[in-house]
């Protein structure tokens, strides 16, 4: 009788099935645990907000009315400080707080600079003043601070702002004596003798057959009601009612706009505005508004960070820094319609 | 290099150890986590918690100096430095780098409107104190405008921060609900990959077992030929399974000699008995060939002496007998007769004896003749009669009896020869039972059959050793001589 025996394989690694399913499992373990690790990363990432530390903290205080450019501005202005790390902050809407008290309470917070949408008030040019004495710059956006101590202002040039009201005249003035009311704030008296020569040089140069009759309104900002009153008065006056009507401050641009939808007013007169709004824009669209005319955004909430940023870094800067206008009309508004 | 093998222990232990490890370390690392998670929940609402005791604080300050330039009093005074600690240890909580959150920037604006506001206080205060009441009323204004802003950019910060926190609060609370269910199901896939490790590795661990086990129960109904099972497991169970296989192997080659053993054997026992045959067959022979002529020579004797004596016909009778008697002797060389004829012989020598003797020989004899036809050796009842004769009645001075007896007795054929001589001792009965008492007979009486060799003959033949028997009960008591032949050979014999 011969019993069977199997000789040994001497192999010094045998592979058989169950080191594959071991090797296997193990593998699904390792997977396991690396998604978990993934995973919990994941999460962690998710909850720990990544803090970016700025250099610079600027103030950017508007009218508290505020306007839609000038939100604009800021939050260009914001964007653009990123790059340059400056924090750009606008402080909520507080009940009862005037301009004075932002720019008080940006004093007191110690900011680095402030970018201030000025006005003729002397409360404001005093807290300004205070501000320049602390070490703390400002500079004016928009509209300025005349007389105060603040570093810059950026905006619109007159001169050029009445250049760009020429050249619109010229292009939609349907007869050769169009009569042209140019509509300002009380306070812009200053604005409006180099808004007038920009209008006139414009036209003698360009618009050689044009015998234009301009004459000004200054709105006193008294009550709503008032300027309501002024607003009907001119549009409804047919003796005295324009053929062109320029609005040199978003504010009138909207109430005559409001004017015209409420009245469903057909005079036939062409309006040419300044601030840019979606509402605007859309009546520009609808033909309502005949042209937009205001600063070129970007370029102002660059220049605000970038005047104060020459100034701590250089202890001086430009009075007053020029930036270009943006025009709206029918043949460009479809363009701001997609941005906004 | 040898590569050391871990132990069966070893082995499980490792194996407990592994996933018990995976599992404690996915627990342990869930369980940290998930505490960061809780942990980020719990310190979702501390903000709001720092700035509401920061306004209380800024308040009590407020009071202070209120109290105090109303009063002058310098309790309120001492009280008023006590607050403004303690909002100063408060206001350590805020931010004062300028960070990319608008939380954390007007933390650090009220952080400076703060420190403006401590510095108005206490000059309004000291003003106060010294009494330069255009001072202190200025600095009392610029203290309340800064208290107003900086409760105004609280408020407005701590709901800022309260909405925030909200949308966080339920942000994590989702979080950590999903991450609570991604982790349960970790924890269950694990459990799952465990367990499958675990059938895997000690499937693999306890297969030679089972293998060892299936092999046993082949190897225990008796199957040899069943194949080993190999490993190169050196563990406690590979040693067991390799002394197994040893054991099997051995058993093998054990059983294998002791086969060829056991031939060799029943070869070696084939010879023997042939051997005895051929030689109780000479040895009858040869008795046979020694027994005729002697015998014949008395006979013709006495056939003498009777015809001289008495008239023609018992000497017709006697020879008759005679003839009868050598017939049979020359006759049967086949080895078997049957018990009439082994009767018939007993018959014919007592006759004979008893021409010869003079009658002294008293014989009788009870058969149950059914058996008459069975086939017995033959030879073997006419030497128990003739030692019965020889040894037991030719020296007595008493009536010489014998008793020929054959019956049933229950599953064998008694014969008994049974006479009233001296009797054996039994010692003697021991020896001739034990063939010892073949040399002393062939050197005496050689003449005759021995009774040993009829109870040679009786035991080869039925191959039984208690096939004869001889009792004695003493001196002068006679001696008897049963043969118990089994009926399955009379029945056989039958057929």
């Amino acid at each position: 009788m011969r019993l069977k025996r199997k000789v040994y394989t001497k192999n010094p690694v045998r592979i058989d099935k169950y080191h594959v399913v071991i090797m296997l499992l193990l593998m699904l373990f390792g997977m396991l645990m690396v998604a978990l690790v993934v995973f919990t990363r994941l999460q962690k990432k998710e909850i720990e907000d990544v803090v970016v530390q700025y250099k610079r903290h600027y103030m950017f205080i508007s009218r508290v009315d505020g306007s839609y450019i000038s939100d604009r501005i800021y939050e260009e202005a914001k964007l653009y400080g990123v790059s340059q790390q400056v924090y750009v902050e606008q402080l909520e809407w507080f009940p009862d707080y005037k301009t004075i008290d932002y720019l008080n309470m940006a004093i007191a917070m110690d900011v680095d600079g402030i970018i201030l949408e000025g006005s003729d008030d002397d409360e404001l040019r005093k807290s300004v003043n205070r501000a320049a004495e602390l070490g703390i710059p400002t500079t004016t956006v928009l509209s300025d601070c005349v007389g105060s101590r603040r570093k810059s202002h950026i905006g619109l040039g007159d001169y050029d702002l009445g250049r760009e009201y020429g050249r619109l005249i010229i292009q939609i003035a349907s007869d050769e004596t169009p009569e042209v009311l140019l509509l300002m704030n009380e306070d812009a008296k200053e604005n409006e003798g180099q808004i007038a020569l920009g209008i006139r040089e414009t036209l003698k140069k360009d618009g050689q057959s044009l015998k234009m009759r301009l004459r000004t309104e200054r709105l006193k900002t008294v009550s709503e009601d008032t300027l309501w009153e002024r607003t009907k008065e001119i549009l409804s006056s047919k003796e005295d009612g324009p053929d062109i009507l320029i609005c040199a401050n978003e504010k009138d641009t909207e109430m005559v706009y409001q004017y015209l939808v409420d009245y469903d007013f057909a005079g036939g007169v062409k309006i040419i505005g300044s601030g840019v709004s979606e509402t605007l824009i859309k009546a520009v669209r609808d033909g309502e508004i005949t042209a937009l005319v205001d600063v070129d955004i970007q370029q102002t909430g660059r220049l605000c960070v970038d005047a104060l940023d020459y100034y701590i870094e250089n202890k001086s800067v430009n009075e007053y820094v020029d930036v270009d206008n943006t025009v709206i009309t029918i043949d460009n508004v479809e363009r701001y319609l997609e941005d906004e | 290099m040898n590569k050391k093998k871990l132990t069966f222990q070893t082995q499980v232990v490792c194996i407990f150890l592994l996933t018990f490890s995976v599992l404690f370390f996915v627990n342990i690392y869930m369980y940290n986590n998930m505490n960061v998670i809780i942990g980020n929940v719990d310190q979702t609402y501390v903000g709001n918690k720092n700035l509401m005791e920061l306004r209380e604080k800024l308040d009590e300050v407020q009071s202070c100096m209120t109290e105090y330039l109303n009063t002058r009093d310098e309790s309120v005074r001492r009280e008023f430095y006590v607050r403004e600690a303690e909002y100063k240890e408060l206001m350590k909580f805020l931010n004062r780098q300028i960070l990319d959150s608008n939380s954390l920037v007007m933390e650090k604006n009220i952080y400076n409107m703060s420190e403006n506001y401590l510095v108005a206080v206490e000059n309004a205060v000291t003003a106060k104190k010294e009494k330069k009441i255009e001072e202190y009323q200025m600095y009392c204004e610029q203290a309340t405008e800064l208290f107003d802003y900086l409760v105004a950019c609280i408020n407005d910060l701590n709901g800022t921060m309260f909405r925030n926190n909200s949308e966080i609060y339920n942000q994590l609370l989702v979080s950590v609900q999903f991450t609570e269910m991604i982790y349960n199901l970790a924890l269950v896939l694990t459990g799952i990959l465990n367990i499958c490790l675990i059938i895997v590795l000690t499937k693999r661990l306890t297969k030679p077992l089972k293998e060892l086990v299936r092999t046993a129960e082949e190897v225990g109904k008796g199957n040899l030929e069943v194949q080993l099972i190999e490993t190169d497991n050196r563990t406690e169970i590979g040693v067991v399974i390799h002394s197994f296989n040893q054991m099997v192997h051995s058993l093998g080659e054990y059983i294998e000699k002791l086969q060829k053993s056991m031939e060799a054997e029943s070869i070696l026992r084939e010879n023997a008995i042939r051997m005895e045959t051929y030689l109780k067959d000479a040895q009858l022979k040869y008795l046979q060939a020694q027994i005729n002529p002697h015998f014949l020579f008395n006979t013709l004797n006495a056939g003498a002496q009777l015809a001289m004596l008495e008239d023609a016909d018992e000497t017709y009778r006697y020879i008759h007998k005679v003839a009868d008697f050598f017939r049979f002797i020359v006759k049967k060389n086949d080895h078997l007769s049957t018990i009439k004829e082994e009767i018939e012989l007993v018959d014919n020598y007592i006759y004979i004896l008893n021409v010869r003797y003079a009658g002294e020989l008293n014989y009788e004899k009870q058969i149950e003749e059914e058996f008459l036809n069975m086939s017995v050796p033959s030879m073997i009842l006419q030497p128990i009669v003739e030692n019965c004769i020889k040894h037991g009645l030719q020296d007595i001075d008493w009536e010489k009896k014998i008793n020929l007896t054959v019956v049933r007795e229950s599953d064998a054929l008694l014969i008994s020869i049974r006479d009233n001589g001296i009797g054996m001792t039994k010692e003697k009965i021991s020896a001739i039972l034990n063939n010892k008492e073949l040399e002393k007979t062939d050197g005496e009486n050689a003449r005759g059959i021995g009774l040993d060799n009829v109870v040679t003959r009786l035991r080869t033949f039925y191959n039984c050793e208690n096939i004869i028997e001889i009792t004695s009960v003493g001196d002068g008591m006679g001696t008897e001589v049963a043969i118990s032949i089994p009926m399955v050979q009379k029945e056989k014999d039958n057929v």
